[in-house]
């Protein structure tokens, strides 16, 4: 059941009538919030269901194991290495076996060894990436000496519900132990908060997936991706930079919509965008895009390798990992590597150039520079194979192609997409302001009316979240 | 502000937008869950919704457009071509009939390092140019080559997959041909009231000239079909007879007009529901494009025989065990896509007159 699907709509009205009358019966609530989550997940695949049960039983028990003292236990560094280890198993083995042993089994046969490994008939969870990285932030906050009054109150169902949380189920944003648990044992949960708020991001969710996303992918994107070797410079730039915009446009508005969805929760999911096709260097953008995996990726892979505290060497072979495994963490694909290290390199090129050479570009060139940079990386991010994107960018070489319409409405999205984007934050306070002006039929006949448009003005269908298959 | 204060509010914008678009949730409904309000509603309830529609011109908008994939320039084909020293690694006999008797026999596909890389650099021109394809198919009455054949790729999700390998192949060998995809996921030929796949090819083949229509669907079919207020049991005597009506239905006009239909059987499937449905449909497609003389595609030989247990790998002989299917037990991998868009390269290779 995807949040855009008319069936969600009705299930939902009637799962946050029940869940704000039972707001004075915390535990009732709770437990309804947890079966709820569970009853969504397995309107996907009861399989699913019982395997995240499971795993979320092993995360419990790992985050028990991790807190006691036994004289015998071995230390809390290792505990907590053999219980990361163990919660990322199930991640290791249904994502990335089979591109482990296809590679692997390609390696042998080129030096002339016929052995091949076992293959495993696994079926890959909806949402694994995300609710095993939610694992490892429970389990090293577990091992933390933070909240010891709110770790005392977690039972076994807190634990269910944190890792079956169905905003952030399928596709983030990826919501860190200790600040979920600090709001489930809040004062505010329970009941929906800053909801003009989230109707504003609920609104501009549906227009930035439903309408953006998919005009985009229609008319630029996917024929120009299904038929690479068909393509020329004007047709591949326009279908690099529609799906630049599409996947923030897609993400983004999958993202407000949770949000605004969790605050009626009574809940605050973390922040994932900040305006990144505005960054002026890489590091900006990685500061800006997908935000709750990047800083996961920054404080649970960059920092325990050694971060910048060593040589300038070691610093960068750091980067280098964290951003290839922030490629790979998207899926086990070629693509996906190559895109995590292309980006691991831009950010070393900048930083050999701030340490070493100190050549200073103009602001404005070096946001052109990022921009291309990005678009360009994001060919290899959306393409079937490695093969795929290079005949893509080899297609730049022909300079062919028709101006038409589509193009100049693309460059007129882009130019609105730019100005707005600055005014961003003025953007929202005023619209949160109207929304509560106009409260009562005045606001019930803009939404309806909104609803319709977006509905209207939207694909046939029910269009996939990109994010929902990492 | 106080959660219970919003209740009324988002149940009036739920009524409000539910009463306007009716007609569009019906079609979803039936659809995606066979479901029909109009079995419990009347009719006319809907028909605010489909007035506004109208004024507002949606109708036809939600059809797929038909997107012509430009042919390409002289300069563009120099640069895809493979270069003269590429080994022309299909063998021509292998697209031989025999040859493929003997492959299904086998039971065994191989998909070695050097077939992978022929159906990824299509030398289907090659090879169907060499003396051992010159012995003329039963199916040639084509001049692809030369001519302005439209064929179009009709299907739903499954076709998605192949189409778009299959016609990067087919582009590069008939540059003077076009081919179209008109696949449209969640469609079939159960559901007719809101995607009409007969109709739609049919228009194809009278109004925009097609004269190959290749056909992939089915996973979306298995289920009861209401048709004049009766319901046709899934699975059934009657339902398959209605079934392979509307097939009939397709390929008659086809042969009436001239058009050649190329039919993908369906594939072995997870779930058992749909796979009694492949067995069912598979007959279907089977027995009528035989009947009407057009080609049968069978994606069993391929990824695995419908009356064996299901399995999402098969063994090849040079690559062990390789994985054909998707997690959801009914779609494929881009080596099986591969595989069946190859096949159907070879299918419209045998129509070409030359």
């Amino acid at each position: 059941m995807s949040f855009i699907s008319p069936e969600f709509c009705y299930v939902a009205l009637v799962f946050f009538i029940i869940y704000w009358y039972l707001k004075p019966y915390f535990a009732i609530q709770k437990n309804y919030l947890m079966v709820a989550s569970y009853l969504f997940y397995a309107s996907w695949s009861i399989k699913f269901t019982c395997i995240l049960f499971v795993y979320s039983f092993f995360i419990w028990f790992m985050g028990k194991w991790i807190k006691t003292n036994a004289l015998i236990a071995p230390s809390q560094k290792l505990k907590l290495s053999i219980a990361i280890c163990l919660s990322l198993s199930l991640l290791l083995m249904t994502k990335y076996y089979e591109f482990i042993r296809e590679i692997f089994d390609d390696m042998l046969r080129s030096i002339g060894v016929n052995h091949q490994l076992p293959y495993l008939e696994v079926i890959i969870p909806a949402g694994i990436s995300f609710f095993t990285f939610q694992a490892i932030t429970y389990l090293v906050w577990q091992n933390k000496n933070e909240s010891p009054d709110i770790k005392q109150q977690i039972t076994f169902v807190d634990v269910l519900l944190y890792l079956a949380f169905w905003p952030t189920l399928f596709a983030g944003p990826i919501f860190r132990a200790k600040d979920f648990f600090e709001q489930l044992y809040g004062p505010l949960v329970g009941a929906a908060i800053q909801v003009e708020k989230a109707i504003y991001f609920i609104l501009l969710g549906l227009l930035q997936k439903m309408v953006l996303a998919n005009w985009l992918s229609t008319n630029f994107v996917d024929e120009v991706f299904a038929y690479p070797a068909q393509q020329n410079i004007l047709s591949v730039s326009s279908g690099a930079w529609a799906y630049a915009l599409q996947i923030f446009f897609d993400f983004s508005g999958y993202t407000l919509l949770v949000t605004g969805l969790g605050l009626l929760l009574g809940y605050q999911v973390p922040i994932n965008f900040r305006q990144p096709y505005l960054a002026k260097n890489l590091q900006e953008f990685w500061k800006r895009w997908h935000i709750s995996l990047s800083t996961f990726i920054r404080d649970y892979i960059y920092i325990p390798l050694g971060g910048n505290k060593f040589s300038f060497t070691r610093t960068q072979v750091n980067i280098f990992i964290a951003m290839t495994l922030s490629g790979i963490w998207h899926g086990a694909n070629l693509t996906f590597i190559f895109w995590g290290v292309l980006h691991a390199l831009g950010v070393i090129f900048i930083n050999v150039n701030n340490q070493y050479v100190k050549i200073k570009i103009p602001q404005g060139l070096a946001y052109i520079l990022t921009l291309v940079f990005i678009c360009m990386t994001w060919v290899f991010f959306r393409s079937d194979n490695l093969d795929n994107a290079l005949s893509l960018l080899k297609q730049l070489t022909h300079v062919t192609g028709n101006f038409n319409v589509s193009h100049l409405l693309l460059i007129l999205l882009s130019a609105l997409f730019f100005i707005l984007s600055k005014r961003s934050d003025m953007i929202e306070q005023h619209c949160t302001l109207q929304i509560k002006k106009w409260w009562g039929w005045r606001l019930c006949l803009l939404i309806t009316a909104s609803i319709y448009l977006i509905i209207y003005a939207g694909p046939s269908g029910i269009p996939a979240f990109i994010y929902y298959r990492f | 502000m106080e959660s219970r204060k919003i209740i009324p509010w988002l149940i009036i914008v739920m009524v409000c937008n539910t009463f306007l678009w009716l007609d569009s949730l019906d079609q979803y409904l039936a659809t995606r869950f066979h479901f029909y309000l109009t079995e419990y509603i009347p009719e006319k309830v809907l028909s605010p919704s489909i007035e506004l529609k109208k004024i507002l011109g949606v109708g036809d908008k939600k059809e797929p457009e038909l997107k012509k994939i430009e042919t390409l320039t002289l300069k563009q084909k120099e640069v895809i071509e493979a270069p003269p020293s590429m080994p022309n690694v299909i063998s021509p006999s292998l697209i031989k009939k025999g040859e493929q008797a003997k492959e299904v026999a086998n039971n065994v596909v191989t998909i070695s390092d050097d077939i992978q890389l022929a159906m990824a650099k299509n030398n289907a021109s090659n090879s169907t140019s060499s003396s051992a394809e010159k012995m003329k198919s039963p199916y040639a009455s084509l001049p692809l080559k030369t001519g302005n054949i439209k064929v179009m790729f009709a299907g739903d999700s499954m076709m998605q997959g192949v189409a778009p390998i299959a016609i990067n192949s087919l582009q590069k060998t008939y540059p003077k041909s076009q081919f179209v995809d008109l696949s449209k996921q969640s469609t079939g030929l159960t559901v007719k009231r809101y995607f009409d796949w007969p109709t739609k090819i049919k228009e194809g083949i009278a109004k925009e000239n097609y004269k190959v229509i290749v056909i992939f669907l089915g996973p979306n079919d298995p289920w009861d079909i209401y048709e004049n207020k009766k319901v046709y049991k899934f699975p059934s005597k009657e339902w398959e007879a209605l079934y392979q009506e509307r097939v009939e239905d397709v390929l008659s006009f086809a042969k009436d007009h001239g058009a050649k239909i190329i039919w993908i059987g369906l594939a072995n499937m997870n779930e058992e529901r749909l796979k009694t449905g492949a067995i069912i449909q598979n007959r279907v497609f089977k027995n009528e494009t035989q009947k009407y003389g057009f080609q049968y595609i069978s994606t069993e030989e391929i990824v695995g025989p419908l009356d064996q247990p299901y399995k999402a790998y098969i063994k090849d002989p040079v690559k062990g065990d390789v994985l054909m299917r998707g997690s959801d037990g009914i779609h494929f991998t881009p080596t099986a896509l591969r595989l069946i868009s190859q096949r159907v390269v070879n299918a419209i290779a045998q129509l070409d007159q030359e």
